[in-house]
């Protein structure tokens, strides 16, 4: 099955995702768990676009495009925008953050951190003047 | 998000419930700001409600944290679930926090 959803470049179009995300829940048999990580990857890629992706005047005057796609093994992530190319995965989407000291804590990778530690698999691309993510959680 | 607050002697504990992310979390921020302003020192977070929590929960957790540890106090978790659990592992904030299983087991810690 598939879903769709397109939010604004604003901040507060995120909560919208918890729409998505309940259609998710009420139409396939998908545990709390894995909900939640869906949700999270979402939720981290779509607010760094909206945060650094574009000029500060141009707030809520681009979509972002949202596509999960459920099948019998695995559920796929397609998010797409018009925002500065940006390929997380050359931003240290694999990195720890083990940090020791309160000091040391890098703050700036954690979301991208998330998304990669709960994706199987991920992949992007800049085509036609958009960023394109594809990520992959098969089903265990 | 709702946060609810108690006092057990100069500890403050709040209960967060619902859902700490991008949309909520300058909620919490503004409330852990007014309460170092007014002089807390000692801070429980009993996270057993709180259903869900994305990098910017994370942040503002660690914010509160440097800032109640430049003026000598404590901040302490408790009843992170199985995931919220593991969201701070992997983001290595379990090294940072000390974390408790329950309110009661976290209040019992509190250096006096």
């Amino acid at each position: 099955m598939k879903y769709r959803l397109q939010i604004n470049n604003r901040i507060s179009e995120i909560s919208r995702l918890e729409d998505l995300m309940q259609e998710l829940e009420n139409r396939n048999n998908l545990t709390e768990r894995l909900l939640h990580e869906v949700n999270l990857i979402i939720e981290e890629l779509v607010s760094n676009t909206i945060l650094y992706g574009y000029p500060v005047e141009e707030e809520n005057k681009h979509h972002i495009d949202i596509e999960i796609i459920v099948s019998r093994k695995s559920l796929r992530i397609h998010i797409s925008d018009d925002a500065f190319p940006f390929n997380p995965l050359e931003s240290g989407l694999k990195e720890s953050n083990k940090a020791k000291e309160i000091s040391e804590v890098n703050v700036g990778g954690l979301g991208l951190g998330l998304v990669g530690y709960y994706s199987d698999e991920i992949k992007y691309a800049y085509l036609q003047n958009r960023n394109h993510i594809w990520i992959v959680k098969y089903f265990t | 998000m709702n946060i609810l607050k108690n006092s057990v002697d100069e500890t403050i504990v709040l209960d967060i419930e619902g859902r700490l992310d991008t949309t909520s979390y300058p909620q919490l921020e503004a409330y852990m700001g007014d309460l170092l302003k007014q002089g807390a020192t000692k801070i429980v977070l009993n996270l057993s409600s709180l259903d869900y929590i994305s990098s910017s929960g994370l942040r503002v957790i660690l914010k509160t944290l440097k800032e109640i540890d430049q003026k000598g106090g404590a901040l302490y978790l408790c009843g992170l679930n199985d995931h919220i659990m593991e969201i701070f592992e992997v983001s290595g904030f379990t090294e940072l926090f000390q974390i408790y299983s329950t309110r009661e087991e976290a209040l019992n810690n509190i250096d006096s």
